[in-house]
């Protein structure tokens, strides 16, 4: 039996084969009987296998399975502990949030930091964070504090010529809001809310 | 189940609703046991690699990929699992062989003539691979291109793989006297 006769009784049995395929193959079984026995033979066996039977596995597999799974799969969005200074807010895991925004070098400055989520499970404040504007690029504060999961977050601010840029990593994502107020000598002086990008 | 609702099970799931996850084995547990204990022919090994595919699924579930079927990924899953758990438990045995069956053992498995039980019985004949493709095609009737991604190889071999486990089991029905009308 050659390549193109093996693969239309093939076809044939799965039940794949195109209207001109199957004509082909009636062409060639009525010509050649041994093809239509071959024809024969391997569609009884593929009625054969239609008597393969499902098997149930135990009645508490399902409750072993979902007992055995982690509580805290990789994929699982982060938490992130509360150090002294910064109350609970949890991030979700993708990345960094940037902002940008002009302030006059020399001031001494206060942040505040809310967040806001889709979930309302991720939310949390943070303040107190301090630091001088210096009249060069510089680094103003950079504070790190550790998730549940042992990550690292970090929250830092830059005075990247007049402005002040302030970096949460890992970065939010989409979903996220982040309002940030920034006070200057106990009066407040930029409070806004953002999306990242 | 369709596509689209395992879909949004699935993100259920990522979205921290283990409930989610549960429905999908809950739907899928027959369908993965089924192929694990057609390839480890032991109900306890059967039991421990279909639950080692759920859990493997629920730890990958961030980077399952929606351009595939949910079910697809899952029974790929679950037949690396039985064939590697099959390796781990029979080293010497060749892979691709088939495995020798006492006649006994056949005998034993066949249990009141039962058209059921000689088919699965002749099923245990083939090497365990071949054996889970054709579980795939004709049990959970899986296209080509689906058994290709499953078993992790092109659909070229798949059609032959196909071919000569179909050609080798019909040798098997008609040395018993095995037939459709049975």
């Amino acid at each position: 039996m050659n390549e193109e006769v093996r693969a239309l009784i093939e076809g044939e049995v799965d039940g794949v084969n195109s209207p001109s395929e199957r004509i082909r193959l009636i062409e060639i079984c009525a010509s050649d009987p041994a093809v239509q026995l071959e024809l024969d033979k391997s569609i009884e066996v593929a009625h054969l296998l239609q008597h393969i039977v499902a098997k149930e596995p135990s009645a508490n597999f399902h409750h072993k399975v979902m007992t055995s799974l982690p509580q805290r799969p990789s994929w699982a969005p982060r938490t992130v502990s509360s150090p002294s200074w910064l109350s609970l807010f949890k991030l979700p895991p993708k990345p960094s949030f940037v902002l940008a925004y002009g302030f006059a070098a020399g001031s001494v400055i206060m942040f505040a930091l809310i967040f806001s989520f889709a979930d309302p499970s991720y939310s949390g404040e943070t303040s107190g964070i301090s630091g001088t504007m210096a009249p060069s690029s510089s680094t103003i504060f950079s504070e790190n504090v550790v998730g549940v999961d042992g990550e690292d977050i970090t929250v830092t601010g830059q005075l990247v010529q007049d402005q002040v840029i302030v970096s949460i990593s890992p970065v939010l994502n989409a979903e996220s809001t982040i309002a940030i107020k920034i006070e200057n000598k106990g009066s407040v002086v930029f409070e806004k809310a953002f999306q990242p990008k | 189940m369709s596509d689209e609702q395992d879909r949004r099970l699935v993100d259920r799931t990522l979205a921290g609703d283990r409930q989610a996850f549960g429905e999908l084995v809950k739907q899928y547990q027959i369908a993965v046991y089924t192929v694990a204990f057609n390839v480890l022919r032991n109900t306890n090994d059967a039991e421990d690699a279909a639950q080692s595919a759920f859990l493997k699924a629920y730890e990958q579930l961030g980077t399952f990929n929606h351009e595939f079927k949910f079910f697809s990924w899952l029974y790929r899953i679950a037949v690396n699992e039985s064939i590697n758990a099959r390796k781990k438990k029979r080293p010497i045995t060749g892979l691709d062989g088939p495995e020798p069956v006492s006649s006994e053992k056949a005998d034993a498995l066949i249990q009141e003539n039962e058209l059921e039980d000689q088919v699965d019985s002749a099923l245990m004949d083939l090497s365990p691979e071949d054996r889970a493709i054709i579980l795939l095609r004709h049990y959970q009737d899986f296209s080509y291109p689906d058994i290709a991604y499953i078993m992790d190889t092109t659909e070229g071999k798949i059609k032959s793989r196909l071919f000569t486990a179909r050609q080798r089991l019909r040798g098997i029905f008609e040395k018993r006297g095995i037939t459709a009308r049975a």
